[in-house]
């Protein structure tokens, strides 16, 4: 996998984090938000300080996503031989599920993909994920 | 004239275009199976054979110009397997999306097809005939074909069985014989140009296939059996009329018995998942029921064997199917499901449905089995690139990479017991929990009093089942008031995690979890200079025994926890994974002159055993209480109402019948997994056993049961050079008891 990402990586209420993620969703640029729970997300990208409004929140730095992106025909191989599952159509999204066998976090944006795993799973994702890095 | 060739049974076939193998192998007047009626339509076994080393290929299915060797399906057993083939081409799935899957594209699929289009919906239509052969519908739904390019998944809101119907086989005494042919058959084989010789017709057949068999009538009357030439053909037919019996010499006959809905895939999906239509849907006759012959042909199941089933009260026809196998072999049911039917139907029994069908329909070989799945891998710690860069033998255990060894074991373990070393333990489950309600979740979730762990100190727990049953163990660790990490075994934290997930749910707790597993690395920093090492990287003021807290290690902010599962004075350095690799570099290169070096899973688990520490799911069994372990210590029933609180409670109550012991032998121990006894009764058996440099023994940890009101205080085992071996029953640890090295 070709990049590191920086992350926070929240567990709080569910209300805090919906809030957090449209605030995510309308004012960051280059913060991906991953709801990957009711109670979890992950602000994909370098973000300052994160107020959440759950007094018992947990927020901590997660430097242990790695991630590729793909472009929509890279995208559109990899997908349709290895992920078993129907992805959103609608964009931008985010999903979750095995690609390729492995666990995989997926941010859709319309003309490109984002496709995530965490560091345990990087080398053999990586090693996975290269047939289909050919066709730009 | 003959284009090409292919070879049976080390004879040239001559093929011609569009030839089926069947087709070209009956007009070279060989068959690829013994007998049977050939339907040529891919619903029954008769004509399997083996095509380019790949068993169970229907010939009826199978282009001729597409195959170079083919040899008979035997007669009786399986065919061979084939040779392993290092050259064969990794079978690829292509996953598709549709609102509608029309099965078949006969007239009713063409006709679904396109009044789905005409809704407006994408529609993927999959029929053996252009090259998409359906194998399974599964839940979803979604649909599974093989074609040539590889394994083609399509998921879709709706799925439309288009199948038609097979042809109803006759089951008679003789139908096992070679030359029968249901009319399609007979129809496609003799516009192959094959010849039928003196061919006769019985039953219901079209004017129109009469006409083109060159056949004035059928044989009026009841079929009633083949009669046998000397080479397993038929060589007469024998029908009934009015109790009378005509024999008709014949070379090939046509048997028509009407039709059978072909809606096997439609029975595999779900409820609401798929529609049948066209004749897929027509009601499912009841044809005769034979009085004898063989019902089924895969599986060589007769009507006699049904009778005698039926009168031991298997009168269900899921039941008739297990019993017998019936419907379980190749066809899946193509000859005998109907009159499995009518069999019930004739007993008595209430008229059936058809029974279940499960994916897949078609033998498929292992390499379409296979397509698009991955071998599962373990997960890697961010040193994994260190290990493997100082030549570690890596090897597999509770789902992560781990260092087995760095080549000499006896060296790591005197870098432990005498001087400081470096151990991979990223591979610990590890969680953050907090919320107003983290400590009263922590106090029902483990059974020990959480409230009396102060901040800035940890315990050793158990986490235990409803039944008492002990499933893991790890530590927890206060942080504040209403925050904790608790560490789990490796690969049991995402079991750990849904266990206290839904447990807390249930209870209504307000907390939150996060599980920081795969964020987080950890390296144990062990031996005597230990402290010393710590001191040089900073960490001037290491935590007491027990003890954890937060220090900074040039940057790299850790988590510092003090105990031991070597024996030593320990440290665990838990910090970001992706700066696993900058500190274990540091510790490595501030150590040097202490004699730090690295130890794998081998010497971990060798001084854990001199400890006498347990590993759970090695050491516990599926039904180990805390008692059975020896670990009563680490309950404690004055804490509250916790998880298999009962349980332990009422097993306490009850005699123990076994527990786990330390052995000692003096030489090396046994294998681990290996039996002990007493005397000649079984007594248990080693779970853990290594050879103890410390003690200069082997030692062992084993289940040890209860005989003749004692537990034995020596067992016998088989020792590795194959000679008995006499273990005594010790106290654990082993070594150094008081605990005076980790503590110091």
């Amino acid at each position: 996998m070709r990049e590191r990402f920086d992350s926070t990586h929240i567990i709080a209420l569910p209300n805090a984090l919906d809030r957090l993620e449209m605030d995510a969703l309308d004012l960051a640029d280059d913060v991906i938000p991953m709801r990957f729970a009711s109670d979890e997300l992950v602000l994909l990208g370098h973000t300052s300080a994160i107020d959440v409004d759950d007094p018992h929140a947990i927020v901590v730095r997660d430097g242990s996503w790695h991630g590729e992106w793909l472009s929509a025909s890279q995208s559109e191989l990899l997908l349709r031989a290895e992920c078993a599952w129907a992805v959103p159509e609608r964009r931008p999204a985010f999903a979750q599920g095995l690609v390729a066998g492995l666990p995989a976090k997926l941010w859709f944006e319309p003309e490109r993909t984002l496709v995530v795993v965490t560091q345990a799973r990087a080398v053999d994702f990586a090693e996975r994920l290269a047939p289909y890095l050919g066709s730009a | 004239m003959a284009e090409t060739t292919f070879s049976f049974a080390g004879e040239s076939i001559p093929v011609t275009p569009g030839d089926s193998v069947l087709t070209a192998l009956l007009r070279a007047g060989r068959r690829p199976t013994v007998g049977g009626t050939l339907c040529f339509a891919g619903d029954c076994p008769s004509c399997l054979c083996t095509a380019d080393g790949v068993a169970y290929v229907r010939a009826c299915q199978t282009a001729a110009a597409d195959v170079d060797q083919v040899e008979p399906h035997p007669s009786s057993g399986e065919p061979a397997l084939p040779d392993w083939d290092e050259t064969a081409v990794e079978i690829g799935v292509d996953r598709r999306r549709a609102d509608v899957v029309v099965i078949g594209n006969g007239q009713s699929g063409r006709a679904a097809a396109s009044a789905a289009r005409d809704e407006g919906r994408s529609v993927e239509v999959l029929d053996a005939g252009d090259g998409s052969e359906v194998v399974g519908i599964y839940s979803g739904p979604h649909v599974v074909a093989r074609s040539a390019g590889g394994m083609i998944e399509v998921h879709a809101d709706a799925v439309i069985v288009a199948t038609g119907s097979v042809e109803i086989q006759p089951v008679v005494p003789g139908s096992e014989l070679a030359g029968s042919y249901t009319p399609r058959a007979a129809s496609q084989a003799i516009s192959a140009g094959v010849d039928l010789g003196n061919l006769v017709a019985v039953g219901d057949v079209a004017p129109e296939t009469l006409a083109f068999a060159g056949i004035d009538r059928p044989i009026p009357g009841d079929l009633l059996r083949f009669e046998s030439d000397d080479n397993g053909s038929i060589a007469a037919v024998v029908t009934s009329v009015d109790g009378s019996e005509t024999t008709t010499p014949c070379d090939n006959v046509i048997v028509g018995l009407g039709r059978y809905p072909r809606d096997m895939l439609a029975r595999m999906a779900g409820p609401g998942e798929a529609t049948i239509v066209g004749s897929a849907a027509d009601p499912a006759p009841l044809p005769s029921c034979p009085s004898d012959g063989v019902v089924c042909p895969c599986s060589n199941v007769t009507m006699q064997q049904l009778r005698d089933v039926h009168a031991r009260g298997f009168t269900h026809i899921e039941l008739l199917k297990r019993s017998t196998l019936a419907g379980t072999g190749t066809c899946q049911g193509g000859v005998c499901l109907p009159y499995l039917r009518s069999f019930l139907a004739a007993e008595g029994e209430e008229v059936q449905p058809s029974f279940t069908a499960r994916p897949v329909s078609r033998q498929l070989t292992l390499s379409e089995i296979a397509a698009g799945a991955h071998v599962t891998t373990a997960a890697r710690t961010g040193l994994d690139g260190v290990h493997r860069q100082l030549g570690a033998r890596m090897d597999r255990m509770g789902g992560w990479w781990r260092p087995w060894t760095y080549g000499d074991s006896d060296d790591e373990y005197r870098a432990v017991r005498d001087d400081v070393s470096l151990c991979d333990v990223s591979t610990l489950g590890l969680m953050t929990i907090a919320g107003p309600d983290a400590e009263a979740a922590l106090q029902r979730l483990y059974p020990t009093d959480v409230s009396t762990i102060r901040a800035g100190r940890s315990r050793y727990v158990l986490m235990l089942d409803e039944r008492g049953y002990v499933f893991d163990d790890g530590m927890i660790a206060r942080r504040d008031d209403d925050t904790f990490l608790l560490t789990f075994t490796s690969g049991g934290a995402s079991m750990a995690e849904m266990w206290i997930r839904d447990w807390a749910a249930g209870w209504g707790h307000d907390i939150r979890l996060l599980n920081q597993t795969f964020s987080t690395g950890a390296i144990n920093v062990t031996g005597p200079k230990a402290t010393e090492l710590l001191a040089r990287i900073g960490i001037t003021e290491p935590p007491p025994w027990l003890g954890h807290g937060e220090v900074d290690v040039a940057g790299v902010q850790c988590t510092i926890f003090r105990l031991s599962f070597t024996g030593e004075i320990s440290y665990e350095l838990h910090h970001p994974v992706e700066r696993s690799v900058e500190l274990w570099n540091l510790l490595m290169a501030e150590g040097a002159d202490l004699g730090c070096r690295p130890h794998g899973l081998e010497t971990l688990l060798r001084l854990r055993l001199e400890k006498g520490h347990i590993i759970v799911g090695q050491d516990t069994d599926y039904d180990s209480t805390p008692r059975r372990l020896r670990h009563e210590w680490a309950v404690n029933l004055r804490s509250g109402d916790f998880i298999g609180r009962h349980a332990v409670e009422r097993t306490n109550r009850i005699p123990l019948d076994k527990h786990l012991v330390g052995l000692r032998f003096e030489g090396p121990p046994p294998i681990e997994g290996a039996v002990v006894w007493h005397g000649d009764t079984y007594a248990g058996a080693i779970t853990s056993a290594t050879w103890s440099p410390a003690l200069e023994a082997g030692i062992a940890l084993a289940w040890v049961y209860e005989i003749d009101g004692e537990f034995p205080s020596e067992v016998r085992a088989t020792g590795p050079d194959g000679r008995d071996i006499v273990g005594t029953v010790v106290d654990t640890p082993f070594f150094d008891p008081e605990g005076a090295r980790a503590r110091a």
